[in-house]
């Protein structure tokens, strides 16, 4: 076996537990907690008792505790994530339909941080202790310094209440929204595929803020991780050798340095997705998006605990196998790696 | 393949040759639960339902009068127990097949037996003892007892009582149904929208627009963006009361108010210490501050009121404002009078839950607070749980003080004295049961609900009203109108807002 | 634990002058007038208000008859005043309460809980280790916001379960340092010759092993109460905050939400610069610290 191959196996050995036990510790959380999701569908109304048990029959609550555990795992090894109290749906469907607006937004959010974030590292490493270098050290502290929610009023409030450049909230315009027909889900390639410059250019514009606001807090973050690559690959041999052959300093910076400093910098790029992944639960209140963030918020307030299970067990599922995918490429990128 | 098909449906939608004043888009945050009469409870879902099918009984658009629907007239007998429907002739679904007695019969039998939990069946199937077909356009409906509200409980605005077909047997609806009314469904997507189109065979007078679009927004913010944008017509349910004000000065739009059944009030369980004692209950409606609630909370746009039962609704009459306005004078002499003072102040605790009445639930009861610690001589403690726990813990009999909020069932005035009273003070957390007036209410509920004559019986109505300003288990506080305005573009017309608090979409027009 | 602490405060009390201290002076000075502000304006001076005449200018938690509803800034109200007609300005004196407190408690809790896990599962080793280690890793990979979020929502709002949330968050962070630290140390000959003249494993585990890992825990801790205090900010802005009419930044800035599209910027702005200032303030802080620990590192700023 060769020592990839082992590695791949031993981490798949270790994520399928660690999902096993955060699913586990949910499963629990979720009944020891105050609060009935059978009372809150019913509402307060005139609810008889044997409503109540009917309800609580219908949904499986009336088993023992151990009985419910092991059909839900059942379930989840089956794929089979319930179904929601809230939207009468299965779960496993609602977040596959939510999925690409979370990750259009997550990408758009990257993209940001990088196309900020990796020059203004550069530019710090190049500058390394001079003035240049402090200020934007402070902005990067800064930027996670920032909260997430508040940034995105304050855009809503500048772009789109004050300039009106940029619209408030969603994903569409509401003249789209009637006749827009999802294809993939992702709408800025479903509005390139329709070929609807119209659609395309309101897809983009509601792009803006939201991603923006996502990309922010990464960016610093980003920021620091490209300053210290390209910092220590600046000292390393291979660019002295670079500069003494009398090679143009930014020519050295760009094809030497940089893409050595690449390999650290995606490795974070790829780990930095959990956080991503937090910035996304208050991006999309903020923004109205409808994604899986946002179906976890409102599925708390209803206390929908097959929704919640769901979703919290697809997020740990889904940000795991980022890790592992990323460490796998990582192992596969730098040759100096070995297991 | 899949794909070519939605390409398919794409270039059909865009080439369809409607002329614009046609469509009627229409904007909300509300959503639909589930497409099921037997198994869905919610504003907007019944919104939906009750357009594209009709009842035996209808309610005139504006008055709210009975009138009738598919059955054309109906008798009552003399013990009120037995109610007889004639069908209208020619009534047919969607698909064709004639809406007859065996029709109607099916159909409530079968809301009646699938009772879904989260459904409001128990409306209809409490008073009904069984349904009979006498021949093929007639068809006999035998109570349990005789209900005064019966035919507003078989009026389309109580959804179980809608007539449908096609639905099948033994499983929830989910849309699954063919109707009798003006609309039909022909797309809904979950959170996004839903579109309605006129069906040529509906028996009553033709709806003014072919096609319906709601087009469903994530909050508040982004309905007045679409509506100042001018993306849809109409855009009704929910605004930010602040986005009403604004709304109201923009010239492009006109903003209309109907009629609020809404109503929000403070809650006691008399059991509980202190507000077991009807002096502290008496001072506290005294102590209230509601103008400043709905000016400070609500931009002025939400009214105070001093009783339960909304004004308009039937029998008329009934409302009658009975409890008195703020007097902070009076209400430390009842505070005094129960032995309280400034160094022994009343100590109570004030409920509300930050997950069902909207963000400003968390406002309302910080001016409650401070409204009732003017006095000088109490402290309130405010507490909140969320939606479930609060639920769970009010019929528990957990709450001494607490927020609720009634949007009724149907639309007569029993619906906003009972519940909390008579049919279910534990689950709603009042125990009133357990208060020594309870039988005396139980007495008039129960003569007032078996008492035809409207006027007779809003008098019964008026006086439990009266007897509630001096047991005070309740303090009704102001009447929501957040959802009853609605915001449209200059050239909409047919825009009625009645008791509903709805738009009759087959009224509605572009000009 | 006075070698590591002592060590600690000896570097970062100024003696050596180094140019990132700038950073560092910063942050203290942040953090230092926010905790002054919170203990003269918190909760208990809202019960008793008017002990400092003056400071501050309203009481935050009362609505005045007096003051306009949604003014703007002006002279008399720096900051405007809210739907409410209360003073902006008061409330965001006073609003810093919440979030310091719900830091240093959660922080703290954390700290403890972790690095006494961390501590015993790494002196333990074998299979709880495994377990332990295993578990602490399927927390830590999990997005702590959405934890944080869904625990608050599950316990109800308030202080308590802020604390006790954001803390269960955090525990794994201090579980692995100290876990690292207890493998590193006890390869240490000093631990095997402790052990060598019969000193139980518990003393070991508490003379020699405990010291070592304070530094690293320190550096770490100032960062996540800067983190700490966005997850209360964000928990607070959810509505799981501090109960009406206590002044909380989140919460604030939840209210001001509604009346944004009016264009009332005030009622948001200033709370969530205060928000970003004193998360900021921990952020410098525990950059110079990181600086102060690693002059090695200085250079290369790494988390």
């Amino acid at each position: 076996m060769s020592g990839v191959t082992r590695y791949i196996l031993q981490r798949l050995a270790l994520t399928v537990p660690m999902v096993f036990i955060l699913v586990s510790v949910v499963f629990l959380v979720l009944r020891v907690m105050p609060g009935d999701p059978v009372l809150a569908m019913l509402g307060g109304r005139n609810v008889s008792p044997e409503l109540i048990a009917q309800k609580r029959h219908e949904m499986g609550l009336d088993k023992p505790l151990h009985i419910q555990y092991v059909e839900y795992i059942g379930g989840l090894i089956r794929g089979d994530l319930g179904r929601s109290t809230r939207t009468g749906k299965p779960v496993g469907e609602e977040l596959i339909s939510r999925l690409p607006a979370t990750l259009e937004l997550a990408i758009w959010g990257m993209l940001f941080a990088a196309l900020f974030g990796i020059p203004t590292g550069i530019l710090a490493a190049v500058r390394a202790d001079k003035p240049t270098d402090h200020v934007i050290r402070v902005l990067h502290i800064g930027s996670f310094a920032l909260p997430i929610f508040w940034v995105g009023l304050m855009f809503q409030v500048i772009f789109a209440v004050k300039l009106g450049w940029l619209p408030v909230a969603s994903r569409l315009s509401g003249r789209f929204a009637f006749s827009f027909q999802r294809i993939t889900g992702f709408y800025l390639l479903d509005a390139m595929i329709l070929g609807d410059k119209e659609v395309l250019v309101d897809v983009v514009k509601h792009l803006v803020l939201p991603g923006v606001t996502l990309g922010l807090a990464q960016m610093g973050f980003l920021g620091r991780v490209t300053r210290a690559a390209m910092l220590e690959v600046l000292d390393a041999e291979y660019v002295t050798t670079a500069r003494s052959k009398g090679l143009a300093e930014r020519l050295v910076i760009l094809r030497h340095a940089l893409r050595n400093a690449l390999i650290p910098i995606i490795t974070v790029f790829g780990l930095q997705f959990a956080m991503l992944m937090g910035g996304a639960v208050l991006t999309e209140t903020v923004f109205s998006w409808p994604g899986i963030a946002g179906f976890l918020i409102q599925s708390l307030y209803y206390r929908d605990w097959w929704a919640l299970q769901g979703t919290i067990a697809f997020i740990g599922v889904f940000v795991t196998t980022v890790n592992l995918v990323v460490d796998l490429l990582y192992s596969v990128i730098d040759p100096r790696v070995r297991y | 393949m899949r794909k070519t098909i939605l390409m398919l449906a794409v270039l059909a939608f865009s080439a369809w040759a409607l002329a614009a004043s046609d469509v009627l888009v229409l904007g909300t945050i509300d959503r639909i639960t589930e497409l099921s009469f037997e198994n869905s409870y919610d504003h907007f879902t019944w919104h939906i339902l009750r357009h594209t099918t009709k009842a035996l009984v209808g309610m005139e658009p504006g008055t709210n009068k009975i009138i009738p629907s598919i059955a054309q007239s109906w008798e009552i007998s003399d013990d009120g127990l037995v109610y007889t429907f004639h069908i209208r002739p020619g009534v047919v679904f969607w698909d064709g097949t004639p809406c007859n007695a065996q029709a109607v019969k099916w159909a409530l039998e079968r809301t009646i037996r699938l009772n879904g939990p989260e459904g409001g069946v128990f409306l209809i199937a409490d008073v009904i003892k069984s349904i009979e077909v006498v021949d093929e356009l007639t068809v006999k409906i035998t109570l349990n007892y005789p209900d005064a509200t019966f035919l507003i409980r078989m009026t389309d605005n109580v959804i179980p009582s809608l007539i449908y077909a096609g639905a099948p047997e033994n499983e929830f609806a989910q849309g699954r149904y063919v109707g009798t009314g003006p609309y039909r469904i022909v797309e809904y997507v979950p959170d996004e929208r839903v579109v309605l189109e006129a069906v040529p065979t509906y028996f009553g007078p033709a709806p003014k627009t072919k096609r319906i679009v709601w087009v469903i927004y994530a909050n508040e913010a982004a309905l007045r963006a679409a509506v100042e944008a001018g993306d849809v017509d109409i855009a009704f349910r929910t605004f930010n009361p602040v986005d009403i004000v604004d709304l109201q000065k923009n010239p492009n739009l006109q903003v209309v108010r109907g009629p609020s059944v809404s109503i929000r009030y403070l809650l006691f369980n008399v059991t509980q210490p202190p507000v077991d004692n009807p002096l502290v209950r008496q001072a506290i409606a005294y102590a209230v501050d509601r103008d400043a609630i709905c000016e400070r909370v609500f931009s002025g746009l939400n009214s105070p009121i001093y009783t339960m039962v909304p004004e308009g609704l039937p029998p008329a009459g009934s409302a009658i404002p009975v409890f008195p306005k703020r007097d902070l004078q009076k209400a430390r002499e009842l505070l005094r009078q129960a032995g309280y003072s400034e160094t022994k102040p009343l100590e109570v605790n004030l409920w509300y839950t930050p997950t069902h009445y909207g963000t400003t639930e968390a406002d309302v009861a910080a001016v409650l607070k401070q409204s009732i610690e003017e006095t000088g001589l109490a402290k309130v403690n405010i507490q909140s749980l969320e939606w479930a726990a609060y639920v769970k813990r009010m019929s528990q009999g957990g709450f001494d003080m607490f927020l609720l909020g009634w949007y009724p069932d149907y639309l007569e005035a029993s619906n906003f004295l009972a519940p909390w009273t008579t049919e279910s003070p534990e689950s709603l957390g009042t125990f009133f049961n357990r208060h020594p007036r309870y039988p005396v209410y139980k007495e008039l509920m129960t003569k007032a609900l078996t008492t035809i004559d409207e006027a007779e019986r809003a008098k019964i109505y008026q006086e439990i009203q009266r007897m509630s300003a001096e047991d005070v288990p309740w303090i009704p506080l102001w009447a929501n109108y957040q959802q009853a305005y609605l915001v449209a573009q200059k050239n909409v017309k047919g825009i009625v807002l009645d008791l509903t608090m709805e738009p009759h979409l087959d009224l509605l027009y572009k000009e | 634990m006075e070698r590591g602490l002592t060590a600690w405060l000896l570097r970062i009390s100024g003696l050596r002058k180094l140019r990132g201290q700038t950073l560092l002076k910063i942050g203290v000075v942040l953090v230092l007038s926010f905790i002054a502000m919170a203990i003269i304006c918190g909760p208990r001076g809202l019960e008793q208000y008017g002990r400092f005449p003056g400071i501050p200018p309203y009481n935050p938690a009362k609505s005045y008859a007096e003051l306009p509803r949604l003014s703007p800034p002006t002279a008399k109200n720096w900051m405007g005043t809210d739907h409410l007609q209360r003073d902006v300005f008061s409330r965001v004196l006073a609003g810093g309460w919440a979030p310091l407190a719900v830091a240093f408690a959660s922080i703290a809790l954390a700290m403890s809980v972790g690095s006494l896990v961390g501590w015993i599962s790494g002196y333990i080793g074998g299979w709880p280790d495994r377990a332990f280690s295993l578990t602490m890793d399927a927390i830590y990979s999990f997005p702590s916001m959405i934890l944080a979020i869904a625990l608050v929502a599950v316990m109800g709002s308030g202080l308590i379960p802020m604390i006790a949330s954001i803390a269960f968050v955090y525990v794994p962070t201090y579980f692995r340092i100290t876990r690292a630290e207890v493998l590193r140390v006890r390869e240490y000959t000093f631990v095997e010759a402790a052990r060598a003249t019969g000193a139980s494993g518990w003393r070991i585990l508490i003379r020699h092993i405990a010291p070592n890992t304070v530094n690293a825990i320190m550096a770490v801790s100032s960062f996540n109460i800067a983190d700490a205090i966005l997850t209360e900010a964000a928990l607070a802005f959810l509505g799981y905050g501090l109960p009406p009419p206590a002044p909380d930044w989140g919460f604030d800035i939840q209210n001001g939400q509604r009346y944004l599209q009016s264009g009332y910027w005030w009622l948001i702005t200033f709370p969530g610069l205060a928000i970003l200032f004193l998360s900021l303030g921990f952020g410098l802080i525990g950059e110079g610290i990181s600086d102060l620990l690693n002059p090695k590192r200085r250079r290369k700023h790494l988390l």
